[in-house]
C-alpha cells in the first residue's frame, strides 16, 4: 500500500506510520511484521520497593530515636530499632530483589544477624551474642548452604565456593571460646563440628569442583 | 581438544553489566524473515544443536567475586513466540539463563543479544549456523560454501578469544587516551521528545535496492555508511537540533568491526567507537557538511595506530592492580554513581551502526529473504539507527523511545525524495490498534 500523502511504500499496515492515515478504508488481512500490540505495560518502576522501605525505615527511625529520647534514655532502644530497619534494608534491597549469587546472599545475611545480636547484647547488656547467636547463626549459614548445594550441585557449582567458606566460618566460635570470649561451650562445638564436617565433605566430594570453581570466581 | 565451560569477559564485555540499570541494557537484534513460516519444534532443534557448537554463546551470566563470568549454560534455549514488546531485558529469569533470546511469528525468526556476550558480527555467524541446521533438518539442498560454521567444523579456539587481551601491548600512562575513548568531557545533544509512559520501543524499517544507493554514494563521492549517517545527523539537525537554542553538539557513535585490521576471528566482542560530533550552532548546514564530518571522523578513527592506542586504553583500565582487586561491588557503586552522571550529562546523541552485506550461501537464497538488525534505545539516548545489506535489501531501522516519528519521517522522506524507492514497516508503538 502506498501513503500519497507521504510519497512513500507501506509495507506491513493499513496505516502510514509518519502521517498515521488510514490507507484503504475496506483493507482486510494485512500481513504484519510484528505481533499484535498486547494491553499497555507500565514501566519499570521509579520508586521501587527498596526505595519506598528506605523511604518507610528513615521515617520510622526518626520516630523512634525522637521517642526514644524524649522518654525513657536509660535504654536507647531506638538503636536497635534503627539496625533492625537497617537490617530489613539489607533483606529486601541484597536479598530478596538482589540477583547475588545465594551463597553471598546467605553470607550477608549471617553477618547482618550475627551485626545486629552484637547491637542488642550492647544496649540491653545480655551475654547472649558471643555465647549463642553465632555459633547458631554460623550453624545455619552452613546449613542452609549444604543442603543447597545438594539439592542444585548440578545447575549451580558455585554453592562449592560458598559452602566452602561458610564451613570455614564454623570454627569462629570454637576460636572465641579457645580466646576466653564466651564460657558457652556448647554451640561452639556443634558449629565446629557442622562446619568441619561440611568442610570434608566438600573437599572429599568436589575437590576438583572445588578447584575449577575457585578459578572461576576468584579470577582477577 | 577440551572446550572451556567458563570464560571471563572479554574487556568490552566487563563493562556491560555495570552500566545496565532497570530501563538501559546494551542489546541488539537481528529477525531473519525466511520463505515459509516457522515450524517450531524444528527450530528448537537446530537451535539445541548450534549451542553445541557454539560454547561461548551456550552460557550464563555469573558474578564473581573480582569480575563477573560465563559459565556453561546447560538448560534448553526454549524458542518463545515473539512478544510485542522489542528488546526487553534479558534477565536470567525470562531467557532460560542465557545472555540472549530467540523467538518467532510466523516467518520471522529474531534473536536479542545482550552485549555481554558478543557484538553483531559474532551474532551474526552464530544466526547463520542456525539457519543452516534448520534449513537441513527441513531437508532443504543447501551447502555452506564456506560461508558458515556449521557443526562440523572444527571448533577453533581463536572464536573465543578476547582479541582485545590478544592485542594488547603494555603502555606508559602518559600514552593512554581515556577522555578521547570516552568523551566524557562533553555533554552531547538529546533528542527532545515525550517518551512512551509504558513498557516497548517503537520500531521503523525502511528496504530500498543497495545497489541503487551505492551508485548514488559513488556518484556523490562517499560510502554507504558515510552518506547514511550523514543523513541520519542531519535528519537530526532539520528535525530536533533547529528547534533547540544554542544546542550542544550531536555526538554519534559509529561501532567499527576491526575484526579485519587485527585479523580475528573471535565470535566475542571486537568492536571499538568512533564518536563523530557535529556543532549545530550555526544555521544553514549541509547534508553534504554532515557527510564530510563523518567521513573525516570514520577515515581518522579506522586509523591502525590510533585504534592501537585505543585498545591499550581500553586494557590499561582492565589491567590496573587496583581495579582488578577491586570487589564486584564496588565496582558496580562506582559505575552507580557514574550511570547517575551520564543520565544527567549525556555524551552521546545516538548511535549508528552499518552491518554491511551478510554473506549468505547462494543457496539459502529460497528460503532466507531478509534481515533485519536493531539496536537499542535508553531514556538518555532515546533513538538509535542501524543498516544490513542482504543479497540486493539494504533494511533501515529505527528504533526509538519517543513518541515523535519527525527524525525517520525526514530521513525516509529525504530518500524517496532522491528518487529511491522505499518500503517502510513500522510496530506503530505510537499509536493504538494499527496493527
Amino acid at each position: 500500500m502506498r501513503c500519497d500523502k507521504c510519497n512513500i511504500e507501506i509495507k506491513n499496515g493499513n496505516v502510514c506510520p509518519f502521517c498515521h492515515k488510514i490507507l484503504d478504508e475496506n483493507a482486510t488481512a494485512i500481513e504484519s511484521e510484528y505481533p499484535p500490540k498486547q494491553e499497555k505495560r507500565p514501566l519499570p518502576l521509579r520508586f521501587s520497593p527498596k526505595t519506598i522501605y528506605l523511604i518507610f525505615a528513615i521515617i520510622a527511625s526518626i520516630v523512634c530515636i525522637i521517642v526514644n529520647y524524649f522518654t525513657e534514655r536509660d535504654v536507647l532502644w531506638c538503636w536497635f530499632m534503627v539496625s533492625v530497619f537497617a537490617y530489613g534494608y539489607l533483606l529486601i534491597a541484597n536479598t530478596i530483589y538482589s540477583e547475588t549469587e545465594i551463597g553471598a546472599k546467605i553470607f550477608l545475611q549471617g553477618a547482618s544477624l550475627v551485626a545486629l545480636s552484637y547491637i542488642y547484647e550492647a544496649i540491653f547488656k545480655t551475654n547472649v551474642a558471643i555465647g549463642y547467636c553465632i555459633p547458631i547463626i554460623i550453624s545455619g549459614m552452613i546449613i542452609v548452604s549444604g543442603g543447597l548445594l545438594i539439592l542444585y550441585y548440578k545447575h549451580n557449582k558455585s554453592l562449592f565456593i560458598s559452602t566452602l567458606l561458610l564451613s570455614l566460618l564454623g570454627f569462629i566460635p570454637i576460636i572465641i571460646y579457645a580466646c576466653k570470649g564466651t564460657s558457652v561451650l556448647i554451640p561452639a562445638i556443634i558449629s565446629a563440628v557442622i562446619g568441619g564436617a561440611t568442610l570434608i565433605l566438600c573437599v572429599g566430594f568436589g575437590i576438583k569442583h572445588l578447584k575449577e570453581q575457585y578459578k572461576k570466581v576468584f579470577h582477577i | 581438544m577440551a572446550i572451556k565451560n567458563w570464560f571471563g569477559l572479554d574487556n568490552s564485555a566487563k563493562l556491560y553489566p555495570f552500566i545496565t540499570t532497570k530501563d538501559t541494557q546494551n542489546l541488539f537484534r537481528y529477525t531473519v524473515e525466511l520463505a515459509d513460516d516457522i515450524i517450531p519444534d524444528k527450530m528448537q532443534q537446530a537451535i539445541n544443536l548450534t549451542l553445541e557448537r557454539f560454547p561461548s554463546f551456550a552460557v550464563r551470566l555469573r558474578r564473581g567475586v573480582f569480575w563477573y563470568y560465563l559459565e556453561h549454560n546447560d538448560k534448553t534455549l526454549n524458542l518463545r513466540p515473539e512478544s510485542d514488546i522489542i528488546m526487553e531485558q534479558i534477565t536470567p529469569h525470562n531467557a532460560d539463563g542465557y545472555c540472549f533470546r530467540v523467538m518467532y511469528y510466523k516467518k520471522r525468526l529474531s534473536f536479542e543479544f545482550f552485549h555481554v556476550l558478543c557484538d553483531g558480527s559474532g551474532a551474526l555467524q552464530f544466526i547463520k549456523s542456525t539457519l543452516y541446521n534448520y534449513l537441513k533438518i527441513l531437508g532443504f539442498d543447501i551447502e555452506d560454501e564456506g560461508k558458515i560454521i556449521t557443526n562440523d567444523t572444527p571448533f577453533d579456539p581463536l572464536e573465543v578469544e578476547d582479541s582485545f587481551a590478544t592485542n594488547y601491548k603494555p603502555t606508559k600512562l602518559k600514552d593512554i587516551d581515556i577522555s578521547g575513548m570516552t568523551g566524557s568531557k562533553s555533554r552531547a545533544f538529546t533528542v527532545p521528545g515525550e517518551q512512551f509512559d509504558h513498557l516497548g520501543k517503537g520500531a521503523i524499517t525502511a528496504d530500498l535496492n543497495v545497489k541503487e544507493l551505492l551508485a548514488y554514494c559513488k556518484s556523490k563521492g562517499c560510502t554507504v555508511t558515510h552518506f547514511l549517517g550523514g543523513l541520519f545527523l542531519y535528519s537530526i539537525y532539520m528535525t530536533k537540533g533547529k528547534k533547540v537554542d544554542n544546542p550542544y553538539d550531536l555526538s554519534l557513535f559509529v561501532p567499527m568491526n576491526i575484526r579485519k585490521l587485527y585479523s580475528s576471528k573471535t565470535l566475542r566482542n571486537f568492536t571499538l567507537f568512533s564518536r563523530v560530533k557535529a556543532s549545530i550552532k550555526e544555521d544553514n548546514i549541509t547534508l553534504d557538511d554532515f557527510i564530510k564530518i563523518i567521513q573525516d571522523y570514520i577515515e581518522h578513527c579506522y586509523d591502525k595506530e590510533y585504534l592501537d592506542v585505543n585498545i591499550n586504553t581500553a586494557m590499561m583500565g582492565e589491567k590496573f592492580w587496583l581495579v582488578r582487586i577491586m570487589p564486584l561491588f564496588i565496582k558496580h557503586l562506582i559505575f552507580a554513581s557514574s550511570n547517575v552522571k551520564t543520565i544527567k550529562k549525556p555524551t552521546k546523541t545516538a548511535t549508528f551502526s552499518n552491518i554491511g552485506v551478510v554473506d549468505l550461501p547462494k543457496s539459502f537464497e529460497p528460503y532466507v529473504k531478509k534481515i533485519t538488525f536493531m539496536l537499542h534505545a535508553c531514556p538518555s539516548v532515546p533513538i538509535s539507527f542501524t543498516a544490513i545489506t542482504t543479497y540486493d535489501t539494504l533494511t533501515l531501522a529505527f528504533v526509538r523511545l519517543i513518541k515523535d516519528t519527525e527524525i525517520e519521517e525526514y530521513f525516509i522522506k529525504y530518500l524517496a525524495d532522491l528518487g529511491f524507492n522505499v518500503a517502510v514497516s513500522s510496530n506503530y508503538w505510537e499509536v493504538d490498534n494499527a496493527l
